[in-house]
């Protein structure tokens, strides 16, 4: 039997522990690199290519031209800046609302309790779900929110269908599907704070908002940074609420009204799966992760390096 | 007592022993039958032939029962024919599955958005269907890759020639010389009356554009009824256009030759004027902001008249106290837009297969055109489908039989939908004031010629 020597770290009662725990986490990471490593480096290789789903065989190499389209496609500024409208709406919204909310939720009582629960509940509906019950509530004559108008002297709003209004009604569902997920999470950060210093901060006179301004914000600053950075990745992401929401019959880039919600990632998609120029739509998706890492990063030095 | 736990070591261990002892088994030679037979033996011994009895290990010969060949072909069928009428063709291939024995066919039903991703992504792959429904335009695109050329299969089969088709269908099914399909039916826009709110206001049908814009004043009580739903967003309103284009002279949006734009002139802008003005300027049809569901407002009896496809039928039909009819748009000058349903032969599988899917289609087109009518809506291909008179006796279809000669149908091009997205962008923008109607269908057209390379 031929003499192995293991590497030094893989040797003695650490190494033992370290080969149980790679062989316990290697399925996982077969499937990871398979499914998810794998996919995204050729994804690279592809966005530096002209595929053509149809003829792949003649597929050739061209370099950074597939990049270089990006800088003279209008739509690509259309949808990008669809996109960081959507980002401020739910995000900036939506987590002010969250934080309000789980401020709420902070009490033993039933009500807290109930509060819990159905604020999650819009968590567990689908987004495709979500979006027809909001389509029914926003449809024109006939739908719910305008008969409430109607009913208080006002007159129809056609929320999907008015440029104004279109992007601002799917931000609307968008913080509705999250914002129990959120305010929960925050709401564990909360609890988590020490009652001893709140108790000291009262007992020094500090009010309600004093406590909040300079306690539990600042102490909570960990958990926001991670409901942020998570809300911000999702919503540069965002496609089957639009999709769903927003598409007409013989839509190729969808986004109505007038490409009013069509998003960065919508875009890919008719560019990849509907016009098949998959080189091209690889490229829009290097550039999406490039501008969430940008972001990511930026954030991570503005907030999380407070700490 | 002390019971012995198992460590992280030994369950790591009996894991790989097990996972060993699978594998080995699985990787094990089988071992060659054989018995023991006792055989005769002749041996010298001292110069003496001895007989003795040995026991021999020898092979066995053993007989296998050989599975027999399977005696039905196994094809695919995609159909992104949403209901009814999608309904309607899986149930007809079920028939034609019952009819024989040969061919088994395995269905996927879809609606189109889907069916054309699939169909085209998984072409990459070699996977695909070997029979399935499409429409004329996307020939142009996946004609000699996910669509092949069928014009052996045609030449081969005695029963299937150009002239038991109506004209234009027959002719949706070539691209640059080549048949990629056989057409099961021609459908398009005709214009779908009420005939109680008109012959309670008094009126007779219209026969032109001025007595279709007088008619559908004459019929407008906003809020409670609208005289003319007209489309101001979507994939609807380009085909909607298509007719009030063709009713101008224009028939299609692109050159004879299909390299450039031909649609920003006085009778695209025209047409779209006429549009415009319906539902701003005589609103007779309701805007964005009303918001109307039109299948309801038709169902409803609260409009008069609506552009709408053959297969609106089946909605109009489940309405017990609707009265409706269809006419040509507009019979001084008919154009409307229309399209075909074709049989297509992608030809992913084996020869067998091929040759089921053909036999299939032809089933279907033979047996059921006429079924296809009557119950789907849509005008046969089969002329003499088209002429039984089980589907002439629909009288409310009439305006679709008239319209059969005069359809326009969507660019043919590579590019269609790169046009088509080019063109509908500035007619929503058109309609919804984003844009002057010149200016949008100029910018249109500066797009579609850019796409075309003109």
């Amino acid at each position: 039997m031929p003499n192995i020597r293991l590497p030094r770290w893989l040797r003695g009662q650490a190494g033992r522990e370290t080969l149980a725990a790679l062989a316990l986490l290697a399925p996982y990471l077969i499937i990871f690199i398979v499914w998810q490593i794998y996919p995204i480096f050729y994804g690279l290789w592809l966005s530096l290519t002209n595929l053509d789903l149809l003829s792949p065989g003649e597929t050739q190499f061209v370099g950074l031209d597939n990049y270089a389209r990006i800088f003279s496609d209008e739509f690509v500024g259309i949808s990008l800046l669809n996109t960081l409208y959507f980002t401020a709406g739910s995000v900036l919204v939506g987590t002010v609302l969250a934080l309000v909310l789980a401020l709420a939720m902070n009490t033993t009582s039933v009500g807290g309790r109930w509060l819990k629960w159905v604020c999650f509940v819009p968590y567990i509906v689908t987004t495709s779900a979500s979006a027809i019950i909001w389509q029914r509530i926003y449809a024109g004559r006939y739908g719910i929110l305008n008969q409430v108008l109607n009913g208080v002297g006002l007159p129809n709003i056609a929320w999907l269908e008015n440029t104004h209004t279109a992007m601002p009604a799917v931000i609307v569902v968008a913080i509705w599907n999250e914002l129990g997920y959120r305010a929960l999470i925050l709401l564990a950060g909360i609890q988590n704070i020490s009652m001893e210093v709140q108790e000291s901060a009262m007992l020094d006179g500090a009010g309600r908002w004093a406590r909040l301004r300079y306690i539990t914000l600042p102490l909570l600053r960990p958990i926001l940074f991670f409901v942020l950075t998570m809300a911000i990745i999702g919503s540069f992401q965002v496609f089957s609420l639009v999709l769903v929401m927003t598409s007409q019959w013989g839509d190729v880039y969808g986004g109505n009204p007038l490409y009013r919600t069509l998003t960065i990632v919508m875009y890919v998609y008719a560019q990849a799966f509907k016009l098949l120029d998959m080189g091209y739509g690889a490229a829009l998706s290097w550039m999406l992760f490039a501008i969430i890492m940008i972001v990511t990063l930026i954030q991570m030095k503005a907030v999380g390096g407070q700490e | 007592m002390d019971r012995k736990r198992l460590s992280r070591r030994d369950f790591l261990r009996i894991g790989a022993l097990t996972a060993a002892g699978v594998a080995l088994g699985g990787c094990a030679q089988p071992t060659p039958e054989t018995e023991v037979v006792e055989v005769e033996v002749t041996r010298i011994v001292e110069g003496t032939p001895v007989v003795e009895i040995e026991e021999v290990e020898v092979p066995v010969e053993v007989t296998r029962e050989v599975p027999a060949a399977p005696e039905e072909t196994v094809i695919e069928f995609w159909n992104g024919i949403g209901p009814p009428e999608g309904v309607l063709m899986q149930d007809l291939m079920n028939r034609f599955e019952d009819s024989q024995t040969e061919v088994k066919i395995e269905q996927w039903t879809t609606e189109w958005e889907a069916f054309y991703t699939k169909i085209r992504t998984t072409y990459a792959e070699g996977v695909g269907p070997d029979l399935a429904v499409t429409h004329p335009r996307y020939q142009a695109r996946y004609g000699g890759t996910v669509f092949q050329p069928i014009d052996d299969l045609v030449d081969a089969d005695p029963e299937i020639d150009s002239s038991m088709f109506s004209g234009s269908a027959w002719e949706a099914c070539f691209y640059e010389g080549k048949q990629y399909a056989l057409p099961i039916d021609i459908h398009m826009f005709a214009l779908y009356c009420n005939v109680g709110l008109f012959e309670a206001a008094g009126l007779d049908l219209p026969k032109t554009e001025n007595e279709l814009v007088e008619a559908a004043k004459a019929l407008t009580e906003a809020p409670d009824q609208w005289g003319l739903f007209t489309r101001y967003s979507g994939g609807g309103l380009f085909w909607e256009w298509l007719g009030y284009l063709a009713h101008r002279g224009q028939k299609g949006v692109l050159s004879e030759d299909g390299t450039k734009a031909a649609f920003n002139n006085d009778a695209g802008i025209g047409a779209l004027q006429r549009m415009y003005d319906n539902i701003y300027t005589d609103k007779t049809g309701w805007g964005p902001v009303e918001g109307l569901d039109s299948y309801q407002a038709f169902m409803s009896q609260t409009c008069a008249m609506r552009n709408g496809g053959t297969w609106e039928k089946f909605a109009w039909d489940t309405i017990q106290d609707l009265r409706y009819t269809s006419i040509m748009f507009m019979p001084e000058e008919p154009g409307t837009w229309g399209s075909s349903h074709l049989f297509v032969f992608p030809q992913m599988g084996t020869d067998e297969a091929t040759q089921g899917a053909w036999d299939a289609a032809k089933f279907i087109l033979k047996n059921f055109s006429v079924e296809w009518g009557v119950r789907g809506g849509h005008v046969p291909a089969l002329l003499e489908a088209a002429e039984d008179p089980e589907y002439t006796g629909l009288k409310e279809m009439q305006g679709f039989r008239d319209s059969v000669p005069y359809i326009v149908y969507l660019p043919r091009v590579p590019q269609h939908e790169e046009v088509s997205e080019a063109i509908i962008g500035n007619l929503n923008a058109a309609m919804g004031g984003e844009k002057g109607i010149e200016e949008a269908l100029n910018d249109a057209a500066s797009k579609v010629n850019d796409i075309l390379g003109a």
